[in-house]
């Protein structure tokens, strides 16, 4: 592949109108085009007959791409008498109009961190119960929705339902079976569970996305005391514990990284997660279960820091699932580069000591922000 | 003090994904292994029962990582399985699986069908589970090295993450000494299964397709969204002291919302 | 009563503490399991002595000569004193000839105290240390009585027949309480009583012996090697004949690496668990420790805190799990050992009862014998990908009606897309040889090698048996494979279970074909220094160490040797499955390897097993470029044409 910095020209250039009234191309003119935000057209239900409900958690506000993905498909498949509502369980501090939700349902006393099925799924019941929607969407996640998904499956037996679904569109869904090696097939079904990555959340159109008040309202009835389970709370759990499968943000280690003890603070200070290249196993850097690459372990972050790592093919099969890596390295020509999304060339020390001192900045910062204008 | 006497775990066959032998289910053997040292910490006994084929080469790994005997409830492929392991789990106190088979659909769905049919709640991705009074604290697994403790009331259904700390261990001597009995119980279906969903299946397996919003695009449309969509692979600072380099990084997690700081 | 009727007495005194304290011993020895034996063999001792057994000691010619002089200068002595004082001859001309071998004996012993006062670490100390000095008090007062009796003053005779009476002591109390000397007895009988007779016919004997694995044998017997009493009676007996030399440790990989392993600390503690008895005792003390060994720990763990007795599980008390998973099966300790004792089979012994019977492996062993259960690959690959390197090689693959005279076997190195280049090289070699092969296709299963290192051997017999079935179903006249692992198993391991194959490493078969004109090479335009690494499994196993060479030779290139090569060349760490339970050392064994080939300037090192080539390019940092023979065969076929 190419790397030339060369930038492309736009074969359709921007046109300008002189005051002469005279359309014109003009070379030298910046392009503006690139940023004006795309106008998509509204989509409503043109005569609601029927509903598509997703049920969905939310994480401090913020729905995850595997949510995204699902209310997105809702809305991909929604005909022009079914109105998409989307029920998010805990606070919603984003708008979902773009993912095509017509009508939205909060309910702010949930949240996925804490562990109460029986007055998740009333509320869901109560839900299905005045909605009667068609199909119900969830994603086939880890964070509650996998699970009350199962349970709401269990409790309507009269229901078609399919999880892990790896396939969907209008007419059918598709299932990895028996360990993985077959591919099945089904009739699009009632209750849909998905798993991440089956549709895309950029759409051609947005709809409105309005809180629906009078659902929210009718409240469902549960008693907390008649429960069989207790919520005891989190546990907390340093981030240099966590096991490298499971990290969210990796800092790893390669043949470039002289000082350990530095890349020791810069992990702590991001509370990442610690990795390492083969090269620096070997070398004794680091013990054998900090490994990633395919004699090693396959990571999956969110954010994969890789200093001093050329990047050999066995180190990049073990982390074509992270989404954001950013590598420090020396050599602009090593492998690293290509995949990196973001790579700074330079030495590994001296740009991990910067980082290290930004990174205490910047709290510091923030904690002051906090401190003058609390929040509440 | 002790209200657990029975333990019973449910173990399914599985087959290698590559090779398609018959074998343990990685995520079952963990279940029963938990199983086994809770058995043994607190003096229950402990039960290992399948529903299926009682010939299946599977089951004996069961017996090599420790089952000492399986009770197999000898159904064919298309009983209902969770009516039938219904029947036979009244008695127990605590019931263990694992959180997803590697045979049949796959649906990660048998327990909950089971935690409604005998009416009993369940908890699913345990980590490691303790005896409390007359309830069980569970350590759950959530993502992102999260984890959480719950208790649950008793008898209930367990469920055990993949991840779950036990160790297996293949024992030759216990795989040839152990026992698999098969249950003599007349069982005949009196429902069908739960949800209707009919599968047909494809050996051959291909990439699935994402779902995208039907679009009209013009042709210039498709091509300019061919070209940016190539544009993989990332930028690269060269310039700058350590300083500068260090500030772009940290703007780049901002940007990403990586950090929130 | 006189001096001379005083030493008779003393020696039928000692002769009869030597026959109690040796049917003590036997009785020890006699703990151990049955074998198969033959009384014949004692007849056998001399030529085994003098042939075999001195063959390993003299490759140091100093101390061979110290033994001949100390032991073959008591040994005369003593019969001469049997014949002169034990049937009360008292022949004057026989009192000079024990004066003269005494005499050799004295220089022999000076000598061994010589050595002792710079010892190399290897040796051990302690009780060994006092040797020079209670064999020259034998010596010395042997000698003194030996002389006319007149020249002898009353003290003088009293005070040597004190130093006798000593040195005898070491020689006949010493053997029965475990001194070093038993070595003397315990040896010999070793010699007529070994586990492995192959050894003695001039052939070597490196296959693992099966064991029984159905129920009957799990209910009177755990599988394996649980406590010392598992051992055959003959395996004890080898274990007693040890000299503390200290050659296995010197040549041990695992131990020079700092990993917790020291071939002769290890039989010694084997020697304190069967000479130790909790039951029949009162004292509940009685349990041996370790703390009486006086040579080199295992790296990282200190000496007296382990203890053992005939009945009581070996693992963890005696000796810990990490010690057994260290050994690379390289059987350098079993080369060099001058008493011919086998330590691998004791570790894969005692490694097969805890996989076996525990199920106890570390590191990635349980996934690996998890694939090789379920895949019969290592890696867990499907099989009909093994061969998926010679798609565009336009070769046959072997089928039931398809005779060849060839059939080769690629083994798990197929799945390596490093080794997938010697294979092609390999393959390129014998079209141009014009020889009639095939490959052996998705038939083929893993031969099971690893698993019977790791002590799995239901895998190994599972896997052995299929394989079996499947070759004979199959009409070949030779195999060939480039893994000397594959060859271990194929040629010497599988003949236990009814498949006998004529197999041969791909370096002899090529050896073969350009000595009879029908391989045509050219010469290498390699001007690279270049050496050659002996695979354990080619030279130790299977005594090739020529065909490479003299590949290597027929090409123009010269081979400069490593310390360490031939028979008794150095581990590359790969053996064993060594490399899957990965117990923590202080540095790799490759690195190790590597060093001896940076020492001598080697900048291509020329290899002929897969899992040496992965070892060798695992090493970190500048180091010579790994080359498999058959690559730098095969690129001489490129210049001519």
């Amino acid at each position: 592949m190419s790397t030339s910095k060369a930038k492309r020209i736009n074969p359709n250039r921007i046109l300008n109108t002189t005051q002469n009234g005279i359309k014109r191309i003009t070379l030298s003119a910046p392009e503006v085009a690139e940023n004006i935000p795309e106008v998509k057209p509204l989509r409503t239900p043109t005569k609601p007959k029927n509903f598509y409900l997703t049920v969905t958690h939310a994480d401090r506000g913020m729905l995850d791409d595997h949510a995204h993905q699902v209310i997105a498909s809702a809305a991909i498949l929604a005909d022009k008498e079914t109105t998409v509502v989307a029920l998010v369980l805990g606070e919603l501090r984003e708008d979902i109009a773009s993912l095509g939700a017509d009508k939205v349902i909060v309910m702010p006393e949930f949240d996925y961190q804490v562990f109460q099925p029986d007055a998740e799924l009333a509320c869901v019941l109560k839900v299905i119960d005045s909605l009667q929607p068609s199909r119900i969407f969830m994603p086939d996640n880890m964070i509650g929705d996998g699970e009350l998904g199962r349970r709401l499956i269990a409790t309507q037996p009269s229901k078609s339902a399919a999880t892990h679904v790896i396939e969907i569109d209008a007419k059918h869904v598709a299932s990895y079976q028996a360990g993985g090696s077959l591919l099945a097939f089904a009739d699009l079904p009632e209750i849909i569970l998905l798993a991440a990555n089956t549709a895309e959340t950029n759409l051609p159109f947005v709809a409105s996305a309005i809180p629906d008040e009078q659902l929210k309202s009718t409240s469902y009835t549960f008693k907390e005391s008649n429960s069989d389970y207790k919520n005891l709370g989190m546990l907390p759990v340093a981030s240099a514990t966590i096991a490298l499968e499971e990290a969210d943000f990796i800092v790893s280690a390669g043949n470039g990284v002289s000082n350990v003890a530095t890349l020791e603070t810069l992990a702590r200070s991001l509370d990442a997660a610690i990795g390492a290249s083969r090269v620096a196993v070997d070398d004794g850097k680091f013990p054998r279960d900090k490994q990633i690459g395919a004699s090693g372990k396959t990571v999956s972050a969110s954010a994969y820091l890789a200093i001093g790592i050329s990047g050999a093919v066995q180190h990049l099969q073990g982390i074509k699932d992270c989404r954001h890596v950013i590598a420090i390295n020396r050599d602009n020509s090593a492998p690293i580069v290509k995949r990196a999304d973001l790579t700074v060339i330079g030495d590994a020390e001296e740009i991990m000591q910067s980082l290290i001192l930004a990174i205490a900045e910047a709290k510091q910062a923030t904690s002051n922000q906090t401190m003058s204008n609390p929040v509440n | 003090m002790n209200i657990i006497k029975h333990i019973t775990t449910l173990v399914s066959a599985g087959r290698h994904p590559v090779s398609g032998e018959p074998r343990h289910c990685h995520n079952d053997s963990l279940a029963m292994t938990i199983g086994l040292d809770m058995a043994k910490s607190i003096s229950a006994k402990h039960h290992v029962l399948h529903a299926g084929n009682p010939d299946n080469k599977a089951l004996s790994e069961y017996l090599a990582l420790g089952a000492g005997q399986i009770d197999v409830i000898p159904i064919s492929d298309d009983t209902d399985v969770v009516d039938c392991l219904a029947t036979q789990l009244n008695h127990a106190d605590l019931i263990l699986t694992g959180s997803r088979a590697e045979s049949g659909e796959d649906s990660s769905l048998l327990p909950y069908l089971l935690a409604e049919k005998i009416g009993i709640p369940l908890v699913v991705n345990a980590l490691a589970i303790k005896v409390k009074a007359n309830t069980i604290e569970v350590l759950q697994f959530l993502p992102k090295g999260k984890r959480r403790h719950v208790t649950v009331k008793l008898p209930a259904i367990i469920a055990i993450h993949p991840l779950a700390p036990a160790s297996l261990k293949f024992s030759y001597a216990r795989q040839i000494s152990g026992a698999i009995k098969t249950l003599l119980v007349p069982y005949t279906s009196t429902s069908t299964s739960v949800h209707k969903t009919q599968w047909q299946t494809l050996a051959s397996i291909r990439k699935p397709i994402k779902l995208k919003a039907p679009e009209n695009k013009s042709g210039h449309d498709r091509m300019m969204s061919a070209i940016s969509s190539e544009s993989k692979g990332g930028a690269v600072v060269n310039n700058g002291n350590s300083v500068e380099k260090a500030q772009v990084i940290l703007g780049y997690l901002r940007e990403h919302r990586l950090i929130n700081f | 009563m006189s001096i001379q009727h005083l030493i008779t007495l003393l020696f039928w005194l000692a002769t009869a503490t030597l026959l109690a304290g040796l049917w003590r011993r036997s009785q020890l020895w006699r703990q151990g399991q049955s074998a198969d034996f033959s009384w014949i063999n004692l007849l056998a001792i001399p030529k085994r002595y003098f042939v075999d057994l001195h063959h390993v000691v003299s490759r140091e010619p100093f101390i061979a000569r110290t033994h001949v002089a100390t032991a073959g200068g008591a040994v005369a002595a003593l019969i001469l004193v049997a014949i002169n004082y034990g049937l009360m001859l008292y022949w004057n001309v026989l009192n000079w000839a024990i004066l003269i071998a005494t005499a050799i004996m004295l220089v022999g012993v000076f000598f061994v105290w010589l050595r002792r006062r710079n010892a190399p670490s290897r040796l051990s100390r302690g009780a060994w240390s006092r040797l020079p000095y209670s064999l020259a008090a034998f010596a010395i007062g042997l000698l003194v009585l030996s002389l006319p009796v007149s020249v002898l003053a009353g003290s003088v005779a009293v005070l040597a027949l004190i130093l006798l009476m000593a040195g005898s002591a070491e020689l006949a109390l010493g053997i029965g309480l475990g001194g070093p000397m038993k070595h003397a007895i315990a040896g010999l009988l070793h010699l007529a009583f070994h586990p492995r007779q192959q050894r003695f016919n001039g052939k070597l004997s490196t296959a693992l012996k099966p064991i029984a694995l159905d129920v009957i044998t799990l209910e009177n017997q755990e599988f394996g090697i649980s406590k010392p009493s598992d051992f055959k009676w003959n395996q004890l007996l080898g274990f007693d004949a040890c000299v503390q030399c200290g050659k296995c440790e010197a040549a041990c990989p695992a131990f020079a690496a700092g990993q917790p392993l020291n071939p002769k600390k290890l039989i010694q503690d084997l020697v304190v668990g069967f000479s130790h008895d909790e039951k029949s005792s009162h004292d509940k003390n009685s349990k041996g420790t370790d703390a009486k060994f006086a040579g080199s720990p295992y790296p990282g763990m200190p000496i007296g805190e382990h203890s053992g007795s005939i009945h009581a599980p070996i693992v963890p008390s005696l000796i810990e799990a990490e010690t057994l998973w260290s050994c690379t099966t390289c059987r350098a300790c079993v080369q060099e050992c001058p008493m011919l004792i086998e330590h691998v089979d004791a570790i894969v012994g005692l490694r097969r009862n805890l996989t076996l019977t525990k199920g106890e492996l570390p590191g990635s062993a349980p996934q690996t014998l998890e694939n090789l259960r379920q895949t019969a690959t290592v890696g867990g690959f499907d099989r009909k990908a093994r061969y998926y390197w010679a798609v565009d090689l336009n070769v046959k693959t072997i089928a039931p009606n398809i005779p060849v005279d060839i059939l080769l076997i690629a083994g798990e190195g197929a799945f390596d897309m490093r080794y997938q280049r010697t294979l092609r090289a390999l393959v390129k070699l014998l079209k141009a040889a014009k020889v009639d092969f095939a490959l052996m296709g998705e038939y083929e299963r893993d031969t099971g090698d690893t698993a019977r290192r790791l002590g799995d051997e239901a895998t190994f017999q599972k896997l052995a048996k299929l394989n079996i079935e499947t070759l004979n179903s199959l009409s070949f006249k030779r195999i060939v494979t480039a893994d000397p692992h594959v060859l271990h198993s194929l040629k010497n391991e599988y003949a236990a279970f009814g498949g006998n194959y004529e197999v041969l490493h791909h370096s002899t078969l090529l050896a073969q074909l350009a000595a009879s004109g029908q391989l045509k090479l050219g010469k290498s335009d390699e001007t690279r220094k270049l050496t050659y690494h002996d695979p354990c499994y080619l030279g130790r196993y299977n005594g090739e160490t020529e065909s490479p060479r003299a590949l290597l030779k027929s090409i123009g290139i010269q081979v400069n040797e490593m310390e360490r090569s031939g028979m008794r060349g150095r581990c590359c760490g790969g053996g064993g499955g060594a490399p899957l339970t990965d117990i923590p050392g202080k540095q790799r064994i490759p690195d190790i390897r590597i060093a001896d080939a940076r020492t001598i300037g080697a900048e291509v090192v020329a290899v002929g097993c897969p899992q040496c080539t992965a070892m060798l390019e695992g090493v970190v940092g500048n180091r010579p470029e790994i080359l498999d023979i058959a690559q730098l065969l095969a690129s001489t076929l490129e210049l001519e044409s």
